[in-house]
């Protein structure tokens, strides 16, 4: 993996400490779940999408890091912010640390609501509704014309169970650089081998530590 | 069995060292010396008195505002852009040549150091809803214990262990603490806190250290911060005072001197834990790393052993490819061993400051995952900025580390480009396979000196700042063997460095093993024999020693530093 190549998309994840965000990016790029260890500073990875490259940025929650967010905010096409669905707090947070933060961002910089650790959720006790989710994603992008996006721009994911993951950074993607139907399905294609490959690999040598 | 250890014999000591060193060394060729040291070559340890450390004046002006300088530097060096004379910018920056200078004008810099300023800005806002969970002066009911704190304090598994240390700030409150969760421990580092303040305002004197039964505390206070140790091993206080030291620094490293004195200027009842959250784990980590690896006690680093032109390899590589403005450290770590160092002119590390440096990639797995970007301040390069360390693993099984550390928080993608041409450069000339096989080799044996009855050493070559040692063999090779010849070392170091006046020469019967230990102006060896040596033959054994360790000097050292 190398910046050589300049990204044609700059994504961050922003959220508190421990919501879930490096587990999220893990299971989209190398498409499984393992235990992370908390981020350090801020973290880059480099992802293919059709002929595009992308940055995408992973983030330590911690404040004294907070020296670090107007790098990684700046000239971000687009911020995913992370809360715990099982944490209210976390989601308080959203308004109240990240929202100065992203005003480094383009100016046009989409941002995505995600709920994480959906699994995790019993229905009976959840405190912060879809729809207050949905609203935060509508107010948040008051700057953007929403009507070009397919819905809001709000998700509720697993990486455990890898449920919605693949989906929230293909809404991102497919939003800030828009691939035919025909170079989807052949990004899809690539996705799934990799996956099986890493799949297929896990099982031959479980030994090997493998890192993401 | 440490109270049995007795003093054998001692010979040589300050005023006669001299003519019995000249007789007992028997070459002149002192191993791993060099004028061309990358490191700083300082013995911290006795630099270390209290003198320095109590008086709450800042200790390190002479050496801050470097990066500042640094920055100044690239200000106008963009400016001078126009008129392409380099020549004329360089020769203003070169005043000092040991020293990391500081600027004249770098005091009144302003618009650049923006990274620091927002970490306090956010400092101060959180700072405004943070709910007062202490009184700021702990009342004396308070002292005795509540039943929840009981429980912790009064665990044996607490009690028990070998050491404790406590980073309390101005106001008694708990920053941090090695065993037991700081919330639960309030009281009793409010006793300590009221120990320290007590102490000076009645006494007008300062807490140094209390020995009571076979505890000993040691004290030190520094930019509002209390520093507590607490131990039952060998440690003496001056070895302790340097474990406290080192955990200031990694305080310092995390939040950079001025935001620390800036936070208690503005909140004297600040809760330091809020802005360290997180870092709890580089205490711990820090604190761990001193239980085995002798070179934060000695003040120097260990080299992983390479052919020296293997060595030389690498370190081309990087100034090749990483030659980059505000680029002012490049170095490849691999295990806790120094590979190779990379500097900009002028500009040196300090072991204390590598050892710093080291602890954040042994303690941060995250770094394995990916590229990283974090900043980290080294208090002896500058302790009032942050620089920005590009972290990555150039193999695949996370062994070998680069680290590239500029002052330009930018400068993240062109490091990204020099890293990918430094790992294709060095796969391409199997260096990264060089460093893979040293690393299986395991350093050394001890067997390689091929010295009967020698069992272990520490050699520390003064003037590069330098350590070597063999691999920790049978009958060091359980845990408490380990700690045990950790304890022996102690006691060495110790005697020899502070014990009244300054021995050049120690032999010391134990009853498992002898002792030699000797310091001269190049160097600093502790040796470890089986029980029945004599004195002779240690001092015959040990001049074997150097012969070999001379002979594999360009393997087991960096001799020659190399610059951007
Ligand atoms: N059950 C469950 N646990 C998760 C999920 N995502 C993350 N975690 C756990 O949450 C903790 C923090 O995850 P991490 O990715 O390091 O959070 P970050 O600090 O936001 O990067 C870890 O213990 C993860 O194993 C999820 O989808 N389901
Ligand atoms: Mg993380």
């Amino acid at each position: 993996m190398s910046g050589k190549k300049k990204a044609d998309l700059k994504v961050i994840i922003l959220g508190d400490y421990a919501v879930g965000k490096t587990s999220l990016i893990c299971r989209y790029i190398d498409g499984k779940f393992q235990t992370q260890e908390p981020t350090v500073g801020a973290a880059f990875f480099l992802k293919q999408w059709g002929p595009y490259n992308v940055a995408v940025w992973d983030t330590a929650g911690d404040e004294r890091y907070s020296g670090l967010s107007h790098f990684y905010c700046r000239s971000a096409g687009a911020a995913i912010l992370a809360f715990d669905l099982n944490n209210p707090k976390t989601f308080e947070s959203l308004w109240a640390r990240f929202g100065s933060i992203l005003e480094a961002a383009n100016e046009d910089c989409l941002k995505i609501v995600v709920g994480t650790k959906v699994d995790l959720l019993e229905p009976e006790h959840r405190e912060i509704t879809i729809e207050e989710g949905r609203k935060l994603s509508r107010d948040l992008n008051e700057h953007i014309d929403i009507r070009k996006l397919p819905h809001d721009p709000y998700f509720e994911t697993s990486s455990l169970a890898n449920e919605n993951v693949q989906e929230v950074f293909e809404y991102i993607f497919q939003y800030c650089l828009p691939l035919s139907a025909d170079q989807k399905k052949r990004h899809r294609n690539q996705q799934k081998s990799v996956v099986d490959l890493l799949e297929n690999s896990e099982e031959g040598d479980k030994g090997k530590k493998k890192c993401c | 069995m440490a109270a049995e250890v007795r003093e054998a014999e001692q010979i040589g000591n300050t005023s006669d060292s001299d003519s019995v060193q000249t007789e007992l060394l028997e070459t002149n060729e002192i191993p791993g010396k060099s004028e061309n040291a990358l490191l700083v070559a300082t013995d911290s340890f006795e630099d270390l008195n209290y003198a320095g450390l109590t008086n709450g004046t800042l200790p390190t002006v002479s050496t801050s505002g470097t990066i500042h300088s640094l920055v100044k530097k690239k200000a106008r060096r963009a400016s001078a852009l126009l008129d392409e004379n380099e020549a004329a910018g360089d020769n203003t920056a070169s005043s000092d040549e040991t020293t990391n200078a500081v600027d004249q004008e770098s005091s009144e810099v302003s618009g650049e150091d923006s990274q620091e300023d927002h970490l306090e800005s956010r400092l101060t806002d959180l700072s405004l809803n943070e709910t007062e969970s202490l009184p700021e002066e702990i009342p004396m009911t308070q002292l005795i214990p509540t039943s929840s704190d009981i429980e912790d304090v009064n665990s044996l598994e607490w009690k028990q262990q070998r050491r404790h240390i406590f980073i309390i700030s101005e106001s008694g409150k708990p920053v941090y603490s090695r065993h037991g969760s700081e919330d639960k421990l309030v009281t009793i580092m409010g006793v300590m806190q009221a120990l320290v303040i007590c102490t000076h305002d009645f006494q007008k004197d300062t807490l140094r250290s209390i020995v009571a039964g076979d505890h000993k505390f040691v004290f030190m206070c520094r930019d509002h911060l209390t520093f507590i140790g607490i131990t039952r091993g060998r440690e003496s206080t001056q070895q302790m005072l340097l474990q406290l030291t080192y955990m200031y620094n990694q305080v310092i490293s995390v939040l950079t001197l001025s935001t620390l004195t800036r936070i208690f200027k503005q909140h004297r009842n600040y809760d330091l834990r809020r802005p360290l959250s997180g870092a709890e784990k580089f205490f711990d980590n820090l604190l761990n790393l001193m239980d085995v690896e002798p070179g934060l006690l000695l003040s120097s680093v260990r080299c992983l052993p390479l052919d020296s032109s293997v060595r030389e390899n690498i370190s081309h590589s990087i100034v090749q490819h990483a030659k980059v403005k505000d680029l002012v450290f490049a170095l490849i770590i691999a295990q806790n061993q120094l590979v190779t160092l990379v500097r900009m002119k002028k500009y040196y590390i300090h072991p204390m400051d590598l050892h710093l440096i080291i602890n954040l990639i042994n303690a941060s797995e995250s770094f394995k995952a990916a590229e990283s970007w974090t900043p980290i301040c080294l208090p002896k390069f500058d302790a009032c900025g942050f620089l920005q360390a590009h972290v990555s693993y150039l193999d695949e099984e996370c062994h070998t580390c680069l680290l590239l550390l500029s002052v330009d928080i930018e400068a993240f993608y062109i490091l990204s480009e020099c890293k990918a041409k430094i790992k294709e450069r060095l796969v391409r000339y199997n260096a990264l396979k060089a460093i893979n096989d040293s690393l299986r080799r395991n350093s050394y044996s001890i067997q390689q000196c091929s010295i009967s009855d020698l069992r272990h050493f520490l050699y520390k070559s003064r003037s590069i700042a330098q350590y070597t040692s063999p691999e920790l063999e049978a009958p060091y090779h359980t845990k408490e063997e380990q700690q045990r010849l950790f304890d022996l070392y102690h006691y060495l170091h110790d005697r020899i460095h502070t014990s009244g006046r300054q021995l050049k020469i120690l032999f010391h019967v134990g009853p498992y093993e002898t002792l030699l230990g000797w310091v001269t102006q190049g160097f600093e060896l502790y040796a470890v024999f089986g029980p029945l040596v004599t004195k002779t033959i240690a001092i015959h054994a040990v001049n074997k020693l150097l012969r070999w360790i001379k002979k594999e000097e360009d393997r087991l050292f960096i001799l020659s530093s190399v610059t951007f």
